[in-house]
């Protein structure tokens, strides 16, 4: 158990626990005439669901062997429904940092950053080789880790260090080189096997045995070999690149395959954007998952409208500026006064969590030609709060038509499209206005 | 009832009581075919469950030993098990002789499959071997496979049936003649594209991820995973993927395969992309596999036992892999020196696929029995 820590040393000393849950199946199940899809599939339970139906996870209701002490303790339980389930507590260490490598990305990764993921690869592994530490033991995804910078890099070095001898290998025999298998020994070429296996896995975003991936580029079906989400991110010459030299890391004969300077002589051209940053590749807020959220961003994680609705009055209309500029030229009509006083009432009515007068006040305001992303803002919130959450949609993408890099705009879609229940798009905007936000403050901005 | 051509001929009045007792019932009678009469004696009970029973019987006409599986009948519905036993016809699947309707005293209707009796099954022939503490030889592991994968491509390939609770228990083997059948369609169904079929089919242990994840849109590839679970038991000795709940047995596959990729997950079911599993370290298959496995059979596990239902091999490419090559060596033979049971007479399952498969599956020395030389031209 004590390997976890070193891939996850980032989420560690938090002792809360994550859960999952099975609900007990039901007895019957041959002979079913009529299909039924109502079936007892995975399904995600609140804490609190969880807590009432074992106590509070209370010692009489563990069932697992060695009690409370297990590293994972397995509960059983009743939901509401009546329906047994068992309920199995991991520790925190065992549960996934967002930041690992292929496994667990929030949202895919992009063709360009595992391109350069590879590079980086390919150089550490240059580095260890001038440095005299050949062997390198079983390279697979779970080794790369992401700095500060969301810079790719080769982790487990304790490993190395113990490998020297070249004798185990703790990884699927069906990924180990044949050599291994032939003679129980590991050699440096076969760190570029290794290294071929994982070129496949950056490409494919699954984890293939070699030799079924041979066949499958023996026989031209590079489609089935390419991850889904890299669609239309690629060119097929760099993709038959990428596919060839994988097919020379892995071939039979140890000495026909690259040595680690050729692999770095081959993936330097394939590089792109070599001056975007990795956090911005990896569409991450730099150092982002370490650093909390602003309050703002909190608030819109929670979905706590009434947090945002503070945030949003106390931070006005400063940053109207600059849009409000163009509309100058009308400042002396009739129309634009009517309009200034519906606003004003807006505000007032938007303070006292009157929403459907805000509502009223900033459509006419609106309605009268008017541009303003804060009031876009604030009627959007107005209308999450009136359970309208299409409408709060629209004005946040107004306003974020108005005002292209303005962080409220992208929280606010955030929250209306969790309210809309299409959590990943909800997540990727919450990213988004993080990102925007934490530019805005950056120092180079404030000059 | 007796009117519809798609139910047994007979109804037979019979006891509650199963063993001792002889059943008769009348086949034939139709298109001008004389009417026949045959008995049954019931003799022991072989297997319960859910389902019903699975009695031995013989014939005492003909004197031979039948099994009976005896299913209690909705009288609303087709019985599927008696539908698609009906159309099946292969070496490897387990034969329908004959069935008859009975009924009992409080009324119920029960249907009675009649089929071939085969003594043994996988599950006790493993019973067999962890009792005496050995391990299954090889040569057995490689000739009982490839013939549970040829029943699979038969099934798959020409019915287009999924069986559905691929286990040792339901693969039956001839401890004289070492031939294996494919038994118990009480699940097996046609799988139509685009239809949604129940997920919580198959058997703990020999659960393909995917319906674990509770996935609807499966494909035969479901077989193809059990039958990789069975491969992996013949050789451990043991189950690779035990686990009490469906929980378990995710976290055991996750220790074999490591943590499924968010792109696999995809493949498995797209309802789950965002499902967060525990990170748990795969198991170093050293530990999993001894030192000596031959590299072939561990290729080949890993062919078969892979997240992305799509990835696997079919049951006709599992056929045609190295492991097997073994037995389709000119002088292969049991230990024993007889014989294999016949391996090599293809029919309809080998139709469409590619000549180069068809020529791995058919080895030169029978091509040449055959006078197939146009066969041996495209390959090598």
């Amino acid at each position: 158990m004590g390997g976890q820590c070193s891939n996850l040393g980032r989420c560690c000393g938090n002792s809360s626990h994550k859960t999952a849950v099975l609900e007990a199946p039901p007895h019957v199940e041959n002979g079913d005439n009529n299909d039924i899809t109502d079936v007892p599939a995975f399904r995600e339970y609140t804490l609190d669901q969880l807590k009432s139906a074992t106590c509070g996870f209370a010692v009489e209701y563990i069932v697992s062997e060695h009690g409370e002490k297990a590293p994972n303790v397995v509960y059983k339980g009743k939901l509401e429904n009546q329906k047994k389930i068992a309920v199995k507590r991991f520790t925190r260490m065992a549960w996934p940092d967002a930041r690992q490598f292929l496994v667990w990305e929030t949202q895919p990764m992009k063709w360009t950053m595992r391109l350069r993921v590879v590079l980086y690869l390919a150089q550490a592994l240059e580095y260890c080789t001038n440095q005299g530490r050949i062997l390198y033991h079983d390279l697979n995804a779970y080794r790369v880790l992401f700095d500060e910078e969301c810079n790719p890099r080769l982790s487990t070095f304790g490993l190395m260090k113990n490998s020297r001898d070249g004798k185990s290998y703790s990884t699927n025999l069906a990924f180990t080189p044949p050599e291994y298998l032939r003679t129980g020994r590991i050699t440096p070429e076969s760190v570029i096997y290794s290294f071929g296996t994982l070129l496949l896995d950056v490409l494919s975003g699954k984890h293939i045995p070699p030799s079924h991936a041979l066949d499958l580029i023996r026989d031209r079906n590079l489609q089935t070999l390419t991850d889904s989400c890299l669609d239309g991110q690629f060119s097929e010459s760099d993709g038959t690149e990428l596919v060839r030299l994988a097919s020379r890391c892995l071939q039979y004969e140890a000495r026909e395959r690259p040595n680690t300077k050729s692999l770095v002589t081959a993936l330097t051209p394939l590089q792109k954007d070599t001056e975007v940053p990795s956090h911005v590749l990896m569409g991450l807020p730099h150092s982002g998952s370490v650093s909390p959220l602003s309050p703002l961003g909190e608030a819109c994680s929670r979905k706590d409208l009434t947090a945002m609705l503070e945030i949003l009055d106390k931070l006005g209309y400063k940053d109207d500026e600059g849009v409000t500029n163009e509309l100058s030229f009308q400042m002396w009509t009739d129309q634009m006064q009517e309009s200034l006083n519906s606003k004003k009432k807006g505000d007032v009515a938007f303070r006292q969590k009157d929403f459907r007068e805000a509502i009223e006040y900033y459509t006419q305001f609106i309605d009268g030609g008017m541009v303003s992303p804060t009031v876009c803002a604030r009627r959007s919130l107005c209308y999450l709060m009136s359970d309208m959450p299409k409408e709060a949609l629209d004005d946040a993408i107004q306003a974020q038509v108005i005002s292209p890099v303005w962080h409220v705009a992208s929280y606010l879609q955030s929250a209306s499209l969790s309210f809309l229940g299409m959590e990943n798009e909800s997540q990727m905007a919450l990213k988004e206005g993080s990102n925007l936000e934490a530019k805005r403050n950056s120092p180079s901005q404030l000059k | 009832m007796a009117d519809d051509k798609e139910v047994p001929a007979a109804v037979v009045n019979g006891h509650d009581q199963v063993t001792g007792h002889i059943i008769s019932t009348t086949i034939g009678g139709k298109n001008g075919e004389p009417k026949q009469t045959i008995s049954y004696m019931a003799e022991r009970v072989v297997g319960t469950g859910s389902f019903g029973i699975v009695f031995q019987a013989k014939c005492l006409e003909t004197g031979e030993t039948v099994a009976i599986k005896k299913v209690l009948q909705d009288r609303r519905y087709k019985n599927r098990e008696l539908q698609l036993m009906r159309v099946m016809d292969h070496p490897n699947v387990v034969c329908l002789k004959h069935c008859f309707f009975s009924t009992t005293s409080n009324d119920e209707l029960f249907l009675n499959l009649v089929m071939e009796y085969v003594p043994e099954s996988l599950y006790r022939v493993l019973k067999h071997y962890s009792t005496a503490n050995q391990r299954m030889p090889l040569v057995y592991v490689k000739l009982y496979m490839y013939q549970i994968f040829r029943g699979l491509a038969y099934m798959h390939n020409v019915a287009g049936v999924c069986h559905r609770d691929l286990k040792p228990q339901n693969l039956l083997v001839d401890p004289l003649t070492h031939q294996v059948k494919i038994c118990d369609f009480g699940s097996a169904k046609q799988l139509v594209k685009g239809e949604a079929n129940i997920s919580y089919i198959c058997s703990r242990f020999y659960r393909a991820p995917e319906l674990i994840f509770g996935a609807t849109e499966y494909t035969t590839s479901i077989d193809i995973w059990s039958a990789g679970c069975v491969l992996a038991e013949l050789l451990l000795g043991q189950p690779l993927f035990p686990g009490e709940n469906a929980v378990d047995q995710l976290v055991e596959i996750i220790k074999v395969l490591g943590t499924p990729t968010r792109e696999e997950i995809r493949c498995m079911n797209p309802h789950y992309t965002d499902f967060r599993f525990p990170q748990i370290k795969a198991h170093p298959w050293h530990k999993i596999f001894h030192k000596r496995m031959p590299p072939e059979a561990i290729d080949f596990a890993s062919r078969l036992l892979q997240y992305s239902p799509s990835l696997r091999c079919t049951a006709l490419e599992a056929c045609a892999h190295p492991f097997f090559d073994e037995l389709r060596e000119p002088n292969a033979r049991l230990p024993n020196g007889r014989p294999f049971p016949p391996i090599f007479n293809f029919k309809q399952e080998v139709a469409g696929a590619s000549p180069e498969l068809v020529n791995k599956l058919i080895p030169d020395h029978i091509k040449r029995q055959l006078g197939l030389s146009f066969l041996n031209q495209s390959g090598t």
